[in-house]
């Protein structure tokens, strides 16, 4: 090639590449959580099941506010997890009741928008734009098990109802493998979202991903190293300080993850392992507009057979147990065969729902899901908390892998319970 | 309703043909160098290209390879688009200037893959997001390679900074345009065996 042409090739590029780089968003503050002044109400609890059809097995829900204060809940659905016939399913939360399921994306339709082989689908996360629009973040698999996985988005401008094409988000240079999400998205204050992700390829550690208005990734930051860590919840305090929490990645303490910054997500803390015990299992948390931070926790070493909401006034260095969600650690004393768990999640399904018109089949499906062989586990997983924009807590979880089951607990109900079960004085 | 494909899925799909219709073509010329003509060899590469793009089932057969190997990069499209058009006869031979190169590659998958891969805490992968010092550094490598009668490195340099540039492929870091794990590895045997043949032939004087 001749050299002329060689070096006016070379000045072209890096003048669209410096141009390029002079476009890219400088580093933001935080944005912590706005709220409206809540009405003060009544002190309430309220469970539910989102879906009420048996059979498919469901997990890791996902659950975000509409714009007039309904709500939506994505989780994923399919004859086991990691199949092939596995979707995206979503429902609405309006006037107390949830509205029937809907598939949002399965497989098929995925690999066609993406021009790409995929072979199956997990986690989804939803977040809220600076645009106001809704995007949808799901992990897809082409390659090998949940290690292969790549982030996928699609974008919805009327809150869920419909949604655009897929579209891969490129996040990491080995064949783009390795990145899944599951914590709450994040906002900073020119509008970008941080997308908290994960990486189980070799080593497991936490990153944040940054995500323009035009839902491109233009940084992404390490968030821990040195200890195995996974699913990470960013909890943004301020403009400048958050909080990292993140389940265990196997090795190690069976203690949950944490580290912290200082300086908006610029420099992150060496993790540690913090007071909170984790069964290798994801968790959810959210700071409260007084700054206390509320996690939903499996606070056990082992199994995934209780669930609990706790709290800390300290920025996370002790925590209290404020509300026990679910307990069935009785049952590994006597292990319980397939009738008498089916008995055992039948009460469960009832006192969650007294209304519900066939709890036989909610055993059932546990049954189906959870019992091998003789042998027959309980398992709430995978809880997913927000805070409503008026202070109410929503919170969903994987009940028994076959259910996705729905807690609200009013501002309230909260501050009552924080009072009652709060720092000795 | 049929969807118009995106721009950046037609050109990753194009890249992974392109790519493996150039290595077709190789395998063919070396099982059959004399019946294999170059413009036969060029004939039979378009026809693979676009056997490789037509829908089979849901998807072309270049899009399940996508499905394994994302995006080539354009290093990678650039050495196999040269191959393709030169053919075995241009075959890479054991010049300073070619090890040199190979060298460079193999630094620079060290530099990125354990890093991003969660070696040490730091990310090497984040300089791909515009960072101008990155951005120094490869205008300067470029420079220096066309200076140094590098001419492939300067292009494969400088192409794989514009096609980021105006977003060629979806990812927005500009490592995926200059390197691939396929290329690092490519890179790796080919240093093994020219250091290799220049043992045998240092041996054997």
């Amino acid at each position: 090639m001749k050299r002329p042409l060689l070096f006016g090739l070379i000045l072209l590029a890096f003048v669209a590449g410096f141009y390029k780089a002079w476009q890219r968003p400088s580093p933001a503050p935080l944005q912590p959580q706005a709220f409206s002044s809540p009405a003060k109400g009544a002190a309430t609890l309220r469970t539910r099941f989102v879906s009420n059809s048996p059979g498919p097995h469901r997990h890791a829900p996902s659950l975000v506010e509409l714009k007039d204060g309904r709500l939506r809940a994505f989780w994923f659905s399919g004859s086991r997890e990691g199949a092939s016939d596995v979707e995206i399913r979503s429902a609405v939360f309006d006037k107390g009741q949830w509205h029937a399921e809907t598939t949002v994306i399965d497989r098929s339709r995925t690999q066609i928008a993406l021009s790409r082989y995929v072979k199956k689908l997990g986690n989804p996360v939803a977040a809220r734009g600076a645009d106001g629009n809704l995007h949808l973040y799901y992990v897809t698999v082409s390659l090998g098990g949940w290690a292969g996985s790549s982030v996928t988005t699609m974008t919805s401008s009327d809150d869920g109802e419909t949604w655009g094409s897929p579209r891969r988000l490129v996040t990491s240079p080995f064949i783009n493998i390795s990145t899944l999400v599951k914590g709450t998205p994040i906002r900073y204050a020119d509008g970008s979202i941080g997308l908290p992700v994960y990486h189980e390829f070799i080593a497991k550690f936490g990153e944040l991903l940054r995500i323009d208005g035009a839902g491109q990734v233009v940084d992404k930051q390490r968030l821990s190293h040195g200890i195995a860590a996974l699913q990470p919840v960013v909890l943004v305090r301020d403009r400048e300080r958050a909080l990292v929490l993140m389940r265990r990645g196997g090795g190690g303490a069976n203690r949950v993850v944490a580290s912290s910054t200082e300086d908006a997500g610029r420099h992150w803390a060496a993790p540690v392992y913090s007071t909170l015990s984790n069964p290798d299992a994801a968790l959810s948390a959210v700071v409260l507009p007084g700054g206390v931070l509320l996690a939903v926790v499996n606070d056990i070493e082992a199994d995934r057979d209780a669930l609990t909401l706790v709290a800390s006034t300290d920025g996370g260095a002790n925590w209290r147990t404020i509300y026990t969600l679910e307990d069935q650690l009785a049952a590994r004393k006597n292990p319980l065969d397939g009738p008498a768990y089916a008995a055992a999640v039948k009460a469960l399904a009832l006192a969650t729902d007294a209304g519900l018109a066939d709890a036989n089949a909610f055993a059932a499906s546990s049954v189906a899901h959870m019992c091998h062989g003789d042998r027959c586990n309980f398992e709430f997983s995978y809880p997913y908390l927000i805070l409503t924009a008026k202070g109410d807590l929503k919170l969903v979880y994987t009940w028994n892998r076959s259910f996705i089951k729905h807690v609200e607990f009013s501002g309230e109900w909260l501050a009552q319970r924080l009072e009652n079960h709060g720092p000795a004085h | 309703m049929a969807q118009l494909i995106e721009l950046t899925d037609l050109t990753g799909l194009c890249g992974i043909a392109l790519a493996l219709a150039s290595l077709s073509s190789l395998a063919l010329s070396t099982l059959a160098p004399s019946a294999l003509t170059a413009a036969r060899r060029l004939w039979a590469a378009g026809a693979i290209f676009v056997l490789l793009l037509l829908p089979l089932g849901e998807l072309p057969p270049a899009a399940y390879v996508r499905g394994m190997t994302g995006d080539l990069s354009i290093t990678s499209l650039l050495l196999l688009g040269l191959l393709l058009v030169r053919g075995t006869h241009a075959w890479p031979t054991d010049n300073p200037r070619r090890i040199a190169a190979l060298l460079l590659l193999l630094v620079a998958a060290c530099v990125l893959y354990p890093l991003a891969l969660g070696a040490l805490p730091y990310d090497s992968y984040r300089w791909g997001y515009a960072e101008p010092l990155f951005l120094g550094l490869l205008l300067a490598l470029a420079l220096a390679a066309a200076l140094l009668r590098l001419p492939l490195v300067a292009l494969a340099i400088a192409l794989g900074v514009l096609a980021w540039a105006v977003g060629w492929y979806e990812s927005e870091n500009l490592w995926d345009y200059l390197l691939d794990p396929l290329l690092s590895i490519y890179a790796l045997i080919a240093c093994l065996l020219a250091i290799l043949r220049q043992l045998r032939a240092s041996v054997s004087r």
